[in-house]
């Protein structure tokens, strides 16, 4: 997890133009007098156990029930949000560069690499069908789902939640993200579809209804909005 | 090397080392004179080593330095000159599993992101044979298999 | 070719098994040179000036000479990798956003 916090990192300091700088004992800094674990950008990190993340998911659920995949939604998407601000100012200060004008998948990598440092899993994006407006994120290795196993569910609400949130105020087009199939599920890798909010409603729509990833896949890209 | 001294250290804990825990330093400084005579002539050779590479790029598969009309040989230069530095300090300090995480698995997402994956595969394999025309085989046998390594990373 | 392997002991004679300490004992960790050596070589008892000259009194990989301390100025422009990231022709977020 990780908080914006104004703890600088002195590695940082000393080297401000050092791209690569996502090894373990680089990217984070243990401030031992304070007990505060800082990143290359200053974040606050805490380090949690598996035993957190499930205490997270079961303590919520037991408090809210089948909402708690709302809330979870919800505290992605204003983490999303944040974190886009966040990213925005040190993309700038790192490449010297405003991210609109910057090459759009070297952007997006650059703002997942503290996530991966951070072991929330490395990802990919699939833009082939960007001009249909959607595309899909194939996310590794998710901490959510890696914690909880295969419970024939997704599971990944709070991914689903930050890509929505940083997208929207990325492209300032307001998108929601579903996760469409789930390491939870016995799949090997987790699948998200961003988009537009009907094209969002439309799938979740037809994952409740049994589809897979693949159908909806497929239902996409032959244009169908609805069932 | 580098990281088999930080887990030295931190499996040694309060205790001595075992004559087997200090083999790796064994190994590593009967390879050292070789390591760092081989470091200074790829350091020496640096840029005859990226024009060659550069010109049999440039005869055999052209497209690769080139992104529709533009010409991205400069940038092509950049990076194969920033990898060939780090594999260079890796072969050094003996330490290969250092430089992927420090440099080849950012380095290998930001490549797909330009989908340079082609140009970097047949950059890395063309960087080991053009490096042992500068090298003896025994500095090219430390050198290559991290050139390789940086291929397999960074080329698929 | 020297066998990397092959490690001399005291006579000169080559130690096929070799415990640690025994190979630790054989290196020059201070870098001075035998007495009859510098007498006959007639170098100056001096302090290492480059990492090359202290790894050539290791003594056990053969006699090259120290390599020279002169750095090669190479003139690639390392920081102009910030050009890279705006392309003509790449798709940026502006773009992204005119798709949604």
């Amino acid at each position: 997890m990780d908080t914006p916090s104004v703890s600088a990192h002195k590695l940082r300091q000393q080297h401000p133009q050092k791209h690569s700088h996502y090894k373990f004992s680089e990217f984070f800094q243990f401030n031992a007098t304070e007990g505060t674990i800082a990143d290359w950008n200053g974040s606050r990190n805490i380090i949690t156990s598996e035993h957190f993340i499930i205490g997270l998911l079961e303590g919520l659920e037991e408090e809210v029930g089948a909402a708690s995949a709302a809330v979870m939604y919800s505290i992605g998407v204003e983490w999303g949000k944040q974190d886009s601000l966040f990213f925005d100012q040190w993309f700038e200060r790192e490449y010297n560069i405003r991210p609109q004008q910057a090459n759009l998948m070297f952007l997006l990598e650059t703002w997942w690499w503290p996530f991966t440092a951070q072991g929330w899993g490395r990802w990919e994006i699939d833009m082939t069908d960007r001009q249909q407006g959607f595309m899909f994120i194939n996310l590794f290795d998710s901490a959510v789902a890696r914690t909880l196993g295969d419970v024939g569910k997704p599971v990944c609400y709070l991914y689903a939640g930050l890509y929505a949130g940083f997208f929207t105020e990325m492209v300032r087009k307001q998108l929601s993200c579903i996760e469409i199939q789930c390491y939870s599920m016995g799949e090997t890798y987790c699948k998200f579809l961003l988009g537009a909010k009907d094209r969002i409603d439309a799938a979740a729509f037809w994952l409740n209804e049994g589809a897979t990833a693949s159908d909806i896949e497929n239902r996409l890209r032959a244009g169908y909005t609805s069932s | 090397m580098l990281s088999h001294i930080e887990t030295l250290i931190r499996e040694v804990d309060g205790r001595y080392a075992t004559d087997n825990e200090l083999l790796f330093m064994q190994n590593y400084l009967q390879t050292a004179r070789l390591r760092f005579n081989a470091y200074q002539k790829i350091q020496k050779s640096e840029r005859a080593i990226i024009q060659q590479v550069k010109q049999k790029l440039k005869a055999t598969e052209p497209q690769l330095l080139r992104r529709g009309k533009a010409d991205i040989s400069a940038k092509w230069q950049r990076d194969t000159v920033r990898v060939l530095r780090f594999c260079a300090h890796a072969m050094l300090v003996a330490d290969e599993e250092g430089l992927e995480e420090s440099l080849l698995l950012w380095f290998q997402s930001i490549m797909r992101a330009f989908k340079a994956q082609q140009s970097c595969d047949i950059t890395y394999k063309t960087m080991q044979d053009v490096v042992r025309q500068y090298l003896t085989p025994q500095e090219a046998e430390l050198f290559c298999p991290i050139l390789a390594r940086a291929r397999r990373l960074l080329g698929q | 070719m020297t066998d990397l392997t092959q490690v001399l002991d005291a006579q000169g004679q080559p130690l096929s098994t070799l415990t640690v300490d025994h190979f630790f004992q054989q290196i020059n960790w201070s870098g001075t040179q035998q007495r009859s050596a510098r007498e006959n070589s007639g170098a100056p008892e001096t302090p290492y000036d480059t990492v090359g000259q202290f790894f050539a009194t290791f003594p056990w990989q053969g006699a090259t000479a120290a390599p020279s301390a002169r750095r090669l100025a190479i003139d690639i422009d390392e920081a102009a990798f910030d050009q890279l990231l705006a392309e003509d022709d790449a798709l940026t977020l502006d773009d992204l956003s005119a798709l949604f």
